[in-house]
Parts: structure tokens; C-alpha cells; sequence
């Protein structure tokens, strides 16, 4: 992780349950300029995807496995994902 | 405390999980508290068949161990072991199985309890009914 050279400076982006559904892709990747953090990219998909829009406040974003804070930094390579509203159990 | 944490497309149950194997850790546990939680018949008012689980999957399995360890600094216990089925789960059968052991009862109990909110809050583990 966090080498451009082989990822071309992406990001992968994972969607799961709602957030799947509202953009209609399993994942994407997705540009990271330097200096980009998490809430860049919420807004950067938001942008792609409108049906994100009403998930944006519900919505929490996890980089390489662990929640992130929307103050965060996004490196290329990363792995991000959009978790709603969990529902396990 | 040893953990064990398993996301499984398998049936709960018949061997897997629930009774069984030595209640543990060389003889030093008091009680062993299992609690199954399984799909009932109806979702948000509407007869359903069955509920579909889905998971991510490496960040469900880490939470899980995480909130374990960190529950267990205020309600120490010997062992954890979580089971959580994803796919489609049919209404009757079992979707999770937590079992805990520990020296006194009230630990466990705590330990299950408070396991069970977190994972319904921090675990990105989903349901979605599939209806009659």
C-alpha cells in the first residue's frame, strides 16, 4: 500500500448494503490526489453518484479495515470502504 | 482471554458451536454463557422467509476480536468464541452463536450482553429480509 507507481495513485473503494445499492457498483477506483482525505473522497462520490447524497450523513468510511475520521488522509492504494447502518446479529 | 472469530456461509449448529468440547481453560471457569441469536419469522411488521447477511468480511472478523479484548479489560472472562452466519439464513435458524466462558457467571453474562449491542452498532455485518 501507498505506492503509486502500481496503482496508478487509486484508490479501490468498496460499497456495501445500502450504499451498493444506491450507486449500483460493488466497488470502484477512484483518483487520489495528493493531499486528499476521507471526507475529499465522500464528496468525490457523492459527486459520481447522486443517490449517495441522502447517505452522506448516515454513511462512515473505513481506510485499510479500521473507521476513519473524515479529517484523515487517503493515500494511493488504499482501501476504502462505505459502511451504512450495520445490522448484524 | 482467547478469542475465536469465525464469518461462515455455513449452518449454525449440529455440532458446530452451540454444547460441546470442555467448558475450558484448564478447569478454571465457573460458566459458560451461550446465547444464539436466531431469525424470527417477522421483519418491521412483514412475514419474511429468511434474512440475508452480508459482511466485510476481513474488517467484520477484526471489530469482532477488537470489541472482545477491549470488553474484557471491565468484564474479564477466560474465552470468547463467536460464530456469524452470512448468506441467505432461513426464519428458525441461527444467525449468530456467542459463547463465553469465565470463573463466575456474572462476567459471562455481562461480556454476551454488551458484545451483542456493540455488534449491532460497530461490526459492518448487514441484513435484508427476503420475504415469503
Amino acid at each position: 500500500m501507498g505506492d503509486p507507481s502500481s496503482d496508478g495513485g487509486q484508490v479501490r473503494v468498496l460499497f456495501f448494503s445500502g450504499a451498493r445499492e444506491a450507486c449500483g457498483l460493488a466497488e470502484a477506483m477512484v483518483a487520489c490526489p495528493s493531499g486528499m482525505r476521507i471526507g475529499d473522497l465522500l464528496e468525490e462520490l457523492v459527486r459520481r453518484h447522486a443517490g449517495l447524497a441522502p447517505l452522506r450523513g448516515q454513511v462512515r468510511l473505513a481506510r485499510n479495515g479500521e473507521f476513519a475520521r473524515m479529517d484523515e488522509g487517503v493515500f494511493p492504494g488504499d482501501e476504502v470502504a462505505l459502511i451504512p447502518p450495520v445490522s448484524g446479529g | 482471554m482467547e478469542t475465536e472469530v469465525e464469518i461462515t456461509g455455513e449452518r449454525i449448529g449440529g455440532g458446530r458451536g452451540t454444547g460441546g468440547g470442555g467448558v475450558g481453560a484448564g478447569g478454571g471457569a465457573g460458566a459458560r454463557v451461550e446465547f444464539v441469536g436466531v431469525v424470527r419469522g417477522t421483519e418491521g411488521g412483514r412475514a419474511i422467509s429468511a434474512l440475508r447477511y452480508e459482511a466485510y468480511r476481513p474488517m467484520a472478523e477484526n471489530q469482532m476480536r477488537k470489541i472482545l479484548l477491549e470488553l474484557n479489560r471491565s468484564h474479564p472472562c477466560l474465552r470468547a468464541r463467536v460464530i456469524h452466519r452470512i448468506g441467505v439464513v432461513p426464519v428458525g435458524e441461527a444467525a449468530i452463536h456467542v459463547s463465553v466462558e469465565a470463573v463466575h457467571r456474572a462476567e459471562a453474562f455481562a461480556l454476551v450482553s454488551v458484545f451483542m449491542d456493540r455488534l449491532k452498532e460497530d461490526v459492518p455485518i448487514w441484513k435484508a429480509a427476503v420475504l415469503g
